[in-house]
């Protein structure tokens, strides 16, 4: 029974959030509303018995939250008090949210607590295949192969974005010195030949 | 018809109708808002998760772990593509000074 409702709430949850992140004009406000999102479906993996693409899920989701607000603070001038003091306005939502997380842990740890003394939570699952068991088989199998592809996609990206973000200008902002004296000159040459066109 | 068995006390079809509905809002995120890049992003990010949704949801109703590492892996794939889409909306924002993707027009012909 509170596998259902936590199901039905978080489902609820996710929908509304979506919503308001779709709709929601203040791009920050629409970006403080997509975790709630993202915590919603973890949970729902959790439910389905997932605990490990959970767990995989909330790691990732504080490591880039991590990294946001670190770029956040250096784009501010490596304040973080400035950071605080604009996510300040939106104290209410984010209490409000605070709130909802706190319902939504409330939910999936009474579904794990229960789930013991009550009836598998997965019967498809016991077919031979224990949680135990798939947890240890995704670190052992062949599964591992398609694990280590992403991860090495995951490194060159952000590699690749380190890269990107720490060039200095480009050649479109910064041109050449020589290049602009140039075509300075070449501008100056043609000019001055439609000066002395007329007289000619 | 094949009967749906009940995944975590719920039936499959509702973990598929809610993967729905969130696809159906990340596409809206993006037709509605196609000036930010961010939202764009993000909403691409939520049409992921559905489908993420979706993959456990089938996973757990067959008993298959594949769709777990599945999923694992479109979680990655899916953070590495966040990763370079911010990077490069942050060289764009230092060349023009906004993240609005109809102001970048260098590659129209």
């Amino acid at each position: 029974m509170l596998t259902v409702i936590a199901f039905y709430t978080l489902a609820a949850v996710a929908i509304a959030s979506a919503v308001m992140f779709v709709i929601a004009r203040d791009l920050i406000l629409a970006a403080l509303w997509f975790p709630l999102v993202f915590y919603s479906i973890v949970g729902l993996n959790v439910l389905l018995g997932a605990e490990l693409l959970g767990v995989f899920m909330v790691f990732f989701s504080l490591i880039a939250a991590i990294g946001l607000f670190l770029l956040s603070v250096f784009a501010l001038g490596g304040d973080p008090s400035l950071f605080i003091a604009r996510l300040r306005v939106y104290d209410r939502q984010l209490r409000l949210m605070g709130g909802i997380l706190f319902v939504e842990v409330v939910l999936i740890l009474g579904h794990l607590f229960s789930r013991s003394d009550a009836v598998p939570v997965q019967p498809e699952l016991s077919h031979g295949v224990t949680d135990q068991a798939a947890d240890m088989s995704v670190f052992t199998g062949t599964q591992l192969i398609a694990l280590v592809g992403a991860v090495l996609v995951l490194m060159t990206a952000v590699i690749g974005a380190i890269s990107l973000t720490s060039r200095r200008r480009n050649a479109l902002q910064e041109p050449d010195f020589l290049d602009v004296l140039y075509k300075q000159g070449a501008g100056g040459a043609r000019a001055g030949a439609s000066r002395r066109e007329p007289r000619g | 018809m094949q009967s749906i068995h009940a995944v975590g006390g719920v039936g499959l079809e509702a973990y598929l109708a809610l993967a729905a509905v969130l696809f159906v809002l990340g596409l809206l995120g993006i037709v509605a808002n196609r000036r930010s890049a961010i939202r764009t992003l993000l909403s691409l990010e939520l049409m992921l998760l559905s489908v993420n949704i979706n993959v456990v949801a089938f996973s757990a109703h067959h008993g298959d772990l594949v769709g777990w590492v599945f999923t694992l892996v479109i979680g990655l794939v899916a953070v590495a593509e966040c990763v370079i889409g911010f990077a490069i909306l942050v060289c764009i924002y230092r060349l023009h000074g906004t993240t609005d993707v109809t102001d970048v027009s260098m590659l129209k012909g």
